[in-house]
């Protein structure tokens, strides 16, 4: 449960999305910030300074992005719900440290307020870092990714990513932009006890040390994965080892092949097997649509109002919103592809979701995606509607 | 009221942000929704910046102006990039001592608001020129009461100068009532 010390007074706030992050981290209970600092991130570490401060955390500059990931993978398996923020560049620095947490199930948030890329690219709004957020580091690895729209979305998404974090026991990734981190808007922030309700408590170990088990595994009987509280260092909780090479479920190190697959199982599958109460989404205008929209994060706007504007004209066009990006939206994106037969994708980048919801619908859809290199014009989507409408 | 359209622009330093959230405050104190986004980039004090507000009678989708309602304009440059772009019948007001020529459709209705001379004149203070402009705003665009937007005011402008915000809000909406009027 969020510290009273650290809770925004609660009400209505006009607040940037950066800060409206900051705040949900802090109202999560998140106590742990490591950083390093990159446009157009910064406003998340400059206010956290401060604040992680006021809340009774601890805020630390570190040497790099490195470090940065490093440090909260220690203030997690420490026991303290930890975070960062950076952007692609950074972004792409950390994956190697990603991979390890992933491979250890630590609790992490990992804002990444995307930019222009590929490399250092420039400071405007992108969402270039979509399959990044998947398949950023090697292996077989499974998270979580989110797509807040609007800065209430900054600030209730946060508090979920660290929920899902503790739950599920993986790094959760905030997949926000340059520009929603940089919009004022309007955020409500629910009351102490709304707040109580919504926070959860990360598990924590209990009982006889000697039974604990640190890592996912399945039940005897049924097979279904158990995700266990995260080992906290410093008590009897914690297995001797803690390596990310192939390990049993106490901890134990094994050259054994059949151990590796065993492992990779685990830690994939605790999320696959539960996609459906992972997968949140948001439509509108689906009832009488012909064809559909699917879209998520900043770009989600433009796409609002072009359907919107579409509707007047009199074309039948619905709107999928994924707010869970990873793990994938299979079912839903199926199940409208197949109803309406006419998928238009836009995106601001080269089109990464949308052969995601090719292989979604698997040809009982034509997909197609409307690129870009920043926020769509109204215009230009709605252009694209008529074309596929026509 | 449907969708309104809102650009803010000058130099960093002018209080362009500000103006921009008292405009989003105000909306959102008489029950409407808004979004600022601001430019973002190399910016700093002297350089070029500004304010994208929409204010809506919804939540707003599109966060940035596409079809301009209103400008408000506090340099020449701005002048030069968006005074052409306010729609048909809508508004432009700018700040005469930064703007020399602008080039506005025919039916834009346009205003010159002195507000940095009224500011530094009046309120010796080039602070307070964008609740001036906020004054003359409110009276042009008749978007927000008078009452509503000196709520605006007060949730954004720090207590220690607010009086003297207030003040220069109500000369701001006076010169602009006067030059309806005429």
């Amino acid at each position: 449960m969020a510290d009273s010390r650290g809770v925004y007074p609660a009400g209505t706030h006009i607040m940037m999305g950066n800060v409206a992050l900051s705040e949900g981290a802090i109202a999560a209970g998140c106590r742990f910030f490591g950083g390093y600092p990159i446009t157009p991130a910064n406003e998340v570490s400059e206010y956290l300074s401060r604040r992680m401060i006021e809340a009774g955390g601890v805020f630390i500059q570190m040497e790099d992005e490195i470090a940065s990931i490093g440090v909260i993978i220690g203030a997690a398996w420490g026991g303290v719900k930890a975070m960062t923020a950076t952007s692609g560049p950074g972004f792409s620095l950390m994956q190697e440290h990603i991979g390890h947490a992933s491979a250890i199930e630590v609790p992490l948030v990992v804002a990444d307020i995307q930019r222009t890329g590929p490399g250092g690219g420039h400071v405007y709004e992108m969402s270039g870092d979509v399959m990044q957020a998947k398949w950023g580091a090697h292996g077989d690895y499974e998270n979580i990714a989110l797509a807040p729209y609007s800065c209430q979305e900054m600030y209730d998404l946060t508090i979920d990513a660290f929920n899902l974090a503790g739950t599920w026991r993986v790094p959760v990734i905030i997949l926000s932009d340059a520009l929603l981190a940089h919009m004022y808007e309007r955020v409500d922030v629910p009351t102490t006890e709304v707040l109580q309700e919504r926070v959860q408590e990360w598990p924590r170990p209990s009982g006889d040390p000697k039974d604990y088990t640190a890592f996912t595994y399945p039940k005897q009987d049924t097979g279904e994965l158990v995700v266990p509280p995260t080992p906290i260092l410093g008590t009897p909780y914690h297995p001797r080892w803690a390596m990310s090479s192939p390990h049993l479920e106490k901890g134990g190190i094994s050259s054994d092949l059949g151990v590796a697959l065993e492992m990779m199982k685990r830690i994939n599958n605790k999320i696959r097997d539960n996609r459906q109460k992972l997968v949140r989404y948001e439509t509108r205008y689906m009832e009488d649509a012909r064809m559909a929209v699917i879209c998520y994060g900043t770009a989600a706007r433009p796409c609002l109002r072009a359907i919107k504007e579409a509707r007047e004209a009199g074309i039948k066009v619905g709107y999928l919103r994924l707010i869970t990006i990873w793990p994938f939206a299979d079912d839903v994106v199926r199940e409208v592809g197949s109803a309406t037969g006419k998928l238009l994708v836009p995106e601001m980048n080269l089109g990464q979701v949308s052969r995601e919801v090719e292989r979604a619908v698997a040809g009982k859809a034509t997909v197609t995606s409307l690129p870009q290199a920043r926020l769509h014009d109204t215009e230009e989507v709605l252009r694209a509607i008529k074309e596929m409408a026509a | 009221m449907a969708r309104v359209e809102i650009k803010i622009a000058g130099f960093g330093g002018q209080g362009i942000v500000t103006l921009g959230r008292i405009i989003a405050f105000t909306a959102y104190g008489t029950g409407k929704y808004a979004t600022e986004t601001v430019a973002y980039g190399g910016e700093a004090r002297g350089g070029s910046s500004w304010a994208d507000v929409v204010v809506d009678d919804e939540e707003v989708d599109h966060p940035r102006c596409t079809k301009l309602d209103i400008a408000i304009i506090f340099s020449q440059e701005a002048a030069t990039t968006f005074s052409g772009a306010v729609r048909d019948q809508g508004l432009l007001l700018y700040d005469p001592v930064t703007v020399e020529t602008l080039s506005p459709r025919e039916t834009t209705q346009v205003f010159a608001i002195p507000a940095t001379s009224i500011a530094r004149e009046v309120f010796n203070s080039a602070m307070v020129a964008n609740t001036v402009m906020f004054g003359a705003f409110v009276a042009l665009s008749g978007i927000f009461s008078k009452e509503s937007a000196e709520k605006g005011v007060e949730s954004t402008v720090p207590q220690g100068v607010l009086g003297l915000n207030l003040q220069a809000f109500q000369k701001g909406m006076e010169i602009a009532q006067r030059m309806k009027g005429g």
